[in-house]
């Protein structure tokens, strides 16, 4: 075999993985203030399972993070804060483990010590469905069910805004 | 908004963008830095039967503003999820990045090849050198996963909601023009202290070998989907 019928192959076969491969699950685009929040059913780390239905009549606070990432590990005791803050008001925290392992997430859950709902995102189907592609990523949606903000990155570099944000949808 | 409506100058993007390069980030820009540095320094040396250095900047500036122009352009894209040019793309991400790949490879493969056949330098012309760049640089835009700095925060805060995404794309794409910039400094810089040495030249074709070598890992690691692993170990470094 020569080399240019060497070349033509591999590149026919490098073509076939390429379209073997493309049937994975493809993400959409992120999610907009002013949509409805999209269903779930997000794996608890403690077992069972969480659905938006179970948030119904109560702001929302969803955040999507993963144990390796230093703007999650920075933004954790802001959110710990709220959620004792708010423990008493209409208004629910949510963390959810992307891009990551499971076992990882469960550690990184304990580290923190996390007083509110966390649950792993196996496969990123959730993630996927809110357009999420990098952590931390956090949604504030009201208790119609509606995004009224979406934030991407460190929370704790904006606590004041942060603040007002979860008092926004209460 | 998304975001607590920031006001961000053209400037400040590139700045922002370009420091980001210098800094703690640089542990998230290592999903692209070494690869691209692969690439150019695999380039440059490539060429068979080469033995003195040809002037750096006349030599990588064609593909380095290439690869700057295809990067920025899509990485922008990418980020302002909420144009109606990105949405096609976005929600083809995983096919593309495995694509990206492929591509990854049969640039490698090209490299590896012309340092070796004499009877393919013919073909290693500037205008195949922006081709691949082009190549290069849309593939490095579809597999990067970038990590969130502040300023990036409140750009992406614009980019992706409808009513400001054109001004957040028009930002993104100053931020990656900021970014690519510092990188393609620091590849000049580089390549133009390895090419002085006689000895690097001798060893040309082991150098060459080595850059493909990283882009093949680089295009196997997109399609397997490692890519993510990656980042994980990179930024679990800075915890």
């Amino acid at each position: 075999m020569n080399l240019i019928s060497f070349c033509r192959r591999l590149c026919a076969a490098l073509l076939l993985v390429a379209l073997f491969s493309a049937c994975s699950e493809e993400a959409k685009p992120l999610l907009q203030v002013g949509e409805k929040a999209t269903p779930f059913s997000l794996e608890m780390l403690g077992g069972g399972a969480r659905r938006l239905e179970d948030y119904a009549g109560k702001g929302l606070v969803i955040t999507f993070m993963s144990s390796w990432c230093p703007c999650s590990n920075n933004s954790m005791p802001l959110l710990e804060q709220a959620s004792v803050a708010h423990k008493s008001d209409q208004i629910a925290f949510l963390l959810v483990g992307i891009q990551d392992s499971r076992k990882k997430f469960d550690k990184f859950t304990k580290k923190w010590n996390v007083p509110f709902d966390a649950g792993y995102d196996k496969g990123d189907r959730i993630a996927k469905d809110y357009g999420v592609s990098a952590p931390p990523t956090t949604f504030f949606i009201d208790r119609n069910g509606i995004v009224k903000r979406a934030f991407y990155g460190d929370i704790s570099v904006k606590p004041e805004e942060f603040r007002q944000w979860v008092k926004e949808v209460l | 908004m998304g975001q607590g409506g920031s006001v961000i100058g053209a400037g400040e993007a590139v700045w922002g963008g370009f420091s980001a390069f210098f800094s703690i980030w640089q542990l998230c820009i290592l999903q692209f830095s070494p690869f691209f540095l692969a690439f150019i320094v695999g380039t440059f040396f490539c060429t068979p039967g080469q033995r003195h250095a040809p002037p750096v900047i006349r030599a990588t500036l064609p593909a380095s503003l290439a690869w700057t122009l295809s990067f920025t352009l899509l990485y922008s894209l990418l980020i302002a999820s909420a144009l109606p040019l990105s949405r096609p793309l976005i929600s083809n991400l995983g096919s593309l990045r495995i694509i990206a790949g492929v591509l990854i490879l049969l640039v490698s493969l090209y490299i590896f090849l012309m340092g070796r056949r004499a009877s393919l330098a013919k073909w290693h012309r500037p205008s195949t050198l922006i081709v691949l760049a082009m190549v290069i640089g849309i593939s490095f835009a579809l597999m990067y996963s970038p990590c969130i700095t502040p300023m990036l925060s409140d750009i992406m805060g614009l980019a992706t909601q409808r009513g400001t995404a054109r001004e957040g794309w028009y930002l993104a794409f100053l931020y990656g023009l900021g970014t690519s910039i510092a990188m393609c400094a620091f590849a000049w810089a580089l390549i133009a202290v390895l090419s002085r040495s006689a000895a690097v030249w001798r060893k040309a074709r082991w150098i060459s070998d080595a850059c493909v070598l990283v882009l093949v890992v680089l295009g196997l690691m997109n399609i397997s989907g490692l890519m993510t692993f990656y980042k994980a170990f990179l930024l679990g470094l800075a915890l």
